[in-house]
């Protein structure tokens, strides 16, 4: 047979082919005016040119072998830094106004990125193979543009005064201002700085939601119930919730009209207050959609650990309790302290309860959100409260590496283990019965809000009266005389929320799983750089990632703001790490001699992706898509500096909803989202199946769905 | 499958980092041969054989194969095929799909890749089994499939990566002749990586033993058993018992003296700086003797014969007798006679 033919520089002719079309019949920018390069050079722009011609000459030397790689990789790499150099400096060059980029200049980008890095392929790095050259570096330049740059410019405008000059006695000011770290509230009656309530919710959201986890977990694992499915559907739900819909229940129910404010106050002359506005109603709701969370991290630490430990030490005579005390609760701190760091920093990324709920007690999201949105617009200072969330943040990621790095006990080794679990002792199943049972009624009770309150008249004041005008007003459809017509206001944001989720879910998926491939399968230089890169997108909160794209996108070389594409490339690198996670995991359980053996019988390593790996991955590809179309959904935190009346998204519309009181309608859309995801995930579950290996039955290596801030 | 082509190795170096896992290695292998590769886990057998396969890149030196130096080429350029220890078969595919795939990924039509599944199949003995998954099939037809798939492409040269390792006794042996057979039958070059010495004695031409990144001694498996080179080559190959002591000549006879005991080895060739006696269990006997210092401690009976643990002055001896000479009770003294040409003298 004859073998695969060594690299005669037909794709880097393509690329050149491709780079020259665009450049003289694509419009290069993304908005505004739409000529071309061609026409931008007949314009008297002549630094267009330069990249172009880089990727041309690069294509006829590629036609010569190895040899003018070295040459190679300087022209792609000078043609590229020099589009950087005319997209931000270009006054400096020509001294003409910077323009916006778009897909013509995409396009040639990309042409660069590829010839370069497959002339530094040829040099010898990531092991000569031009395919993992390619795609490593390609996904590195996306993080870098659109979660690295932006970040870097919220870091940079926090020093800045309103008209963009260096001011480091504004910053100073901004930063130590009362509001933000003042600590009255603990001896006066004034209230307290945004920080210290921030973290304070964040220390009480992460401490109970674990407790209530564990409470759960232990009676799902050791409690001897029948059946435990109501937990893990339970479980599935805050994750097709919208996360401020809790909070909507929860005023429906406690707040001042509330049915159960009214209930207490006509039958035990309770007074009706405002106590669900604040720090107990943001805590309740968080710690509402964070157990589940919780429960699932714990009920996994549960399962890891092997039966036979507890009965070895059982044979030693210890009783029940001294058992679980000296063996089961010791190997369960790791994920215990694991579920504390998650939910702290999901109650720091939250925006949507404490918007609701919040009242006069101040989050950092929220306040990040009406520093640009509210009245005073200051970006500046926006961007001094998204560093001290980020930094908060990454303190809590820090410390989950530092003390939970290496501290897993969690022991699956393969071989079968015959034991049995130890059951609860009495006094801890008691004790936790005793607590899991009110708040599964909380729960159901707050779903039932949500299913019916839709459906009648008001459900915020008190009146039931079935109806289906919230869902005529959202929702109408009308036949005219011109056919189908969407009348019901709702249906824009749910149209452009259903493409925009739809367009970014395979994305963020193919971006996702292919970042897991080269992080797990290949080794190269930077790859620990290149891990830490992808997977600190993921301690971003989604209030800082939207202040900082506002910031970066707002003006040229990338503006995109207001436009479609902005909300896509949020949610691809939002959701990004979750594709990351599920690729990983699902890839350390698939041998590497599969590869091996692929490539040895001929194939480059497209193929072997193509054919081999990706089915092999296909209940994680599956999971990603689900999450992150779900993500994409429901998210809300990023979205809501980025929707424009022309894009607006479902989840900003309810909440407008929510701040002009209309309760009802809001509730009404919330579960017909809620609804329509779940058709989708059964669908796509159905349609796509149970991976079937022979007698073997694999499960999809679905991660934990655990994303900060959406 | 006439284009059987010969590896040879010239002073390759291979480095991770700061550990060395092949140090300066040369050999050839001749076309047509099935050489095998044989150490303990971590000497650098399997490092040497991804050499080949093209899986891992030289840190130094040149690989050849045939007259081709394939020094820089990935494994997808080069005309090598390999067995993996798992299989590596896709579990994805059935059977045939597993076997086409070489083909048809090197850009044969899907009826060409077919019939050379069909015909390699029913090679190693698997006609009808096209359409199961590597999961319905048993270890040993797992086996022949992934023979199969390696085969397809008729590959100068064919790796073999521990194939027996995952089969139970009884059908390592079968499995083990069947691969001969078939390298034998077509004149595959074939490149065989074990740790069990038995397994690489029964089938190869030649055996390369390589030990802490070194090859330590290279040969006919008779050479490597009879002739052992070094200490580790005698205790690594079969079974021997080790004696440190010194070595005089009386008369043309060889004495050798270990804590205060002599024995005479007739004519042998000492080495210089001589200091290990070895002997296989089997090619000594004993013989009741109340004068010597040897007592038998106790016995085993194995079936076919019987082990003696006898306690030396030097320390501890296993001798293996036929079941058909008389028994030697626990506690007697005893002489020990090591046969004519069973004693091998080494260096330190």
């Amino acid at each position: 047979m004859q073998r695969r033919q060594a690299d005669r520089g037909i794709v880097d002719l393509g690329a050149a082919g491709v780079a020259l079309v665009a450049f003289l019949l694509l419009p290069f920018a993304f908005v505004g005016d739409m000529r071309s390069g061609l026409g931008w050079l007949m314009d008297g722009r002549w630094a267009f040119l330069l990249p172009v011609l880089a990727s041309l000459v690069v294509a006829f030397l590629a036609r010569q072998g190895v040899t003018t790689a070295g040459t190679r990789l300087t022209l792609a790499g000078g043609g590229l830094f020099w589009m950087i150099l005319y997209g931000f400096h270009g006054k400096l060059i020509d001294d003409r106004p910077l323009l916006a980029h778009g897909l013509g200049a995409g396009l040639i980008a990309s042409a660069l990125v590829l010839q370069g890095t497959r002339a530094l392929a040829s040099l010898g790095a990531f092991k000569a193979d031009r395919w993992v050259a390619t795609t490593t570096v390609t996904i590195l330049v996306l993080v870098l543009t659109f979660v690295f740059f932006p970040v870097a410019k919220v870091l940079g405008s926090a020093f800045l005064d309103k008209a963009g000059n260096l001011d480091l006695t504004l910053f100073w000011a901004r930063l130590t201002a009362p509001d933000v770290w003042g600590m009255a509230c603990y001896y006066s009656s004034a209230s307290c700085g945004v920080v210290p309530n921030t973290i304070l919710l964040g220390v009480l959201a992460g401490l109970l939601s674990t407790f209530l986890g564990l409470a759960f977990a232990l009676l799902a694992q050791r409690g001897g119930l029948k059946n435990t499915r109501v937990f893990d559907a339970l479980s599935v739900l805050p994750i097709i919730t919208p996360p401020f819909v809790i909070a909507l229940a929860l005023v429906v129910l406690f707040g001042r009209t509330g049915i159960v404010t009214t209930f207490l106050d006509n039958w035990f002359n309770i007074p009706r207050s405002r106590w669900i506005y604040g720090l107990p109603g943001v805590l309740i709701a968080q710690v509402l959609s964070q157990t589940p969370l919780s429960y699932m991290i714990l009920r996994g630490a549960l399962q890891g650990i092997s039966p036979s430990l507890e009965e070895a030490a059982q044979t030693l005579r210890a009783s029940r309790w001294t058992t679980f005390r000296t063996v089961t609760w010791p190997l369960l701190r790791p994920a215990i302290a694991a579920s504390i760091l998650l939910g702290f920093v999901e109650s720091l990324a939250d925006f949507g309860n404490p918007l609701v709920l919040g009242g006069s007690f101040e989050v950092l999201s929220t306040k990040i959100f009406f520093a640009v949105a509210g009245a005073q617009h200051d970006p500046g200072r926006a961007a001094i409260l998204a560093v001290i969330l980020l930094a908060l943040t990454l303190t809590a990621f820090w410390m989950q590496l530092v003390w939970l790095g290496k501290k897993s006990y969690v022991t699956v080794t393969g071989k079968g283990d015959s034991g049995q679990p130890l059951p609860l002792p009495k006094g801890v199943r008691i004790a936790t019965l005793s607590v899991v049972v009110p708040w599964v009624m909380l729960t159901l009770l707050i779903y039932g809000i949500i299913v019916v309150g839709g459906f009648v008249q008001d459900i915020g004041r008190g009146a039931m009266k079935p109806t289906f005008e919230h869902f005529q007003t959202g929702f109408a459809i009308e036949w005219t005389q011109h056919g189908l017509f969407l009348a019901g206001s709702a249906w824009d944001s749910f149209i452009t929320t259903v493409q925009v989720s739809a367009i970014a879910a395979p994305l963020t998926t193919i971006i996702g799983i292919l970042t897991a491939y080269v992080l797990v399968r290949h080794d190269f230089v930077g790859r620990r750089t290149f891990e830490f890169i992808t997977m600190l997108a993921f301690a971003i909160p989604g209030t800082v990632i939207g202040v900082a794209y506002i910031v970066a996108f707002n003006v040229a070389p990338l503006e995109l703001t207001g436009t479609g594409l902005i909300l896509i490339i949020c949610f691809v690198f939002r959701n990004m790490p979750v594709g990351v996670r599920a690729g990983i995991a699902a890839l350390s359980q698939i041998d590497k001699s599969l590869d091996e053996a692929s490539t040895t019988l001929g194939a480059s390593t497209g193929t072997t992706v193509r054919r081999v790996t990706l089915p092999l991955l296909k209940p994680a590809i599956i999971a990603t898509l689900v999450f992150s179309f779900v993500h994409a959904m429901t998210s809300v935190s990023a979205i809501v500096f980025l929707v424009t009346a022309k894009y607006n998204m479902a989840t900003a519309y309810i909440v407008n909803r929510v701040d002009a009181g209309e309760y009802p309608l809001a509730i009404a859309y919330s579960s017909l989202l809620i609804i329509f995801m779940l058709v989708v995930v059964l669908a796509i579950q159905i349609g796509v199946g149970e991976r079937r290996i022979g007698r073997r039955q694999v499960s999809g290596n679905a991660p934990a769905p655990v994303a900060v801030g959406r | 499958m006439a284009k059987a082509a010969s590896v040879e190795f010239i002073n390759v170096f291979k480095r991770y980092g700061n550990v060395t896992a092949v140090r300066d290695v040369s050999f050839k292998v001749e076309a047509g041969q099935l050489v095998t590769l044989l150490g303990p886990s971590g000497c650098g057998k399997t490092t040497t054989l991804r050499l080949v396969a093209g899986l891992e890149l030289a840190s130094e030196g040149t690989i050849k194969i045939g007259n081709e130096n394939v020094t820089q080429l990935g494994a997808a350029e080069r005309d090598v095929s390999m067995v993996f220890q798992s299989y590596a078969l896709f579990p994805h595919m059935n059977v045939l799909d597993n076997v086409m795939y070489g083909p048809l990924v090197s850009g044969a039509s899907k009826k060409d890749a077919e019939a050379m599944a069909i015909e390699k199949l029913g090679l190693v003995g698997l006609k009808g089994f096209e359409k199961r998954l590597p999961s319905e099939l048993s270890g040993g037809q797992q086996q022949r499939v992934a023979v199969a798939r390696a085969i397809v492409l008729e590959p100068s040269v064919l790796l073999f990566d521990e194939p027996l390792s995952n089969l139970d006794a009884k059908l390592r042996r079968k499995v083990r002749d069947d691969i001969r057979d078939l390298q034998q039958r077509l004149g595959l070059t074939v490149l065989y990586v074990t740790h069990d010495q038995e397994e690489a004695l029964a089938v190869s031409d030649k055996v390369i033993v390589m030990d802490n990144a070194v090859i330590a001694q290279e040969g006919t498996p008779a050479d490597l058993y009879e002739r052992p080179k070094t200490r580790f080559l005698a205790d690594f190959i079969g079974e021997a018992n080790l004696i440190d002591g010194s070595f005089s000549q009386q008369a043309g006879n060889v004495i050798f003296t270990a804590s205060g005991t002599t024995l005479a080895l007739g004519a042998v060739a000492v080495p210089e700086n001589a200091k290990t006696l070895a002997f296989r269990p089997d090619r000594a006997g004993l013989a009741l003797d109340a004068a010597s210092p040897l007592v038998i401690r106790r016995q085993a009976y194995i079936g076919p014969s019987r082990e003696y643990v006898v306690d030396a002055p030097w320390g501890e001896l296993l001798v293996v007798r036929p079941v058909r000479e008389a028994i030697l009770p626990n506690g007697a003294n005893v002489r020990l006679e090591i046969e004519p040409d069973a004693a091998m003298v080494l260096p330190g």
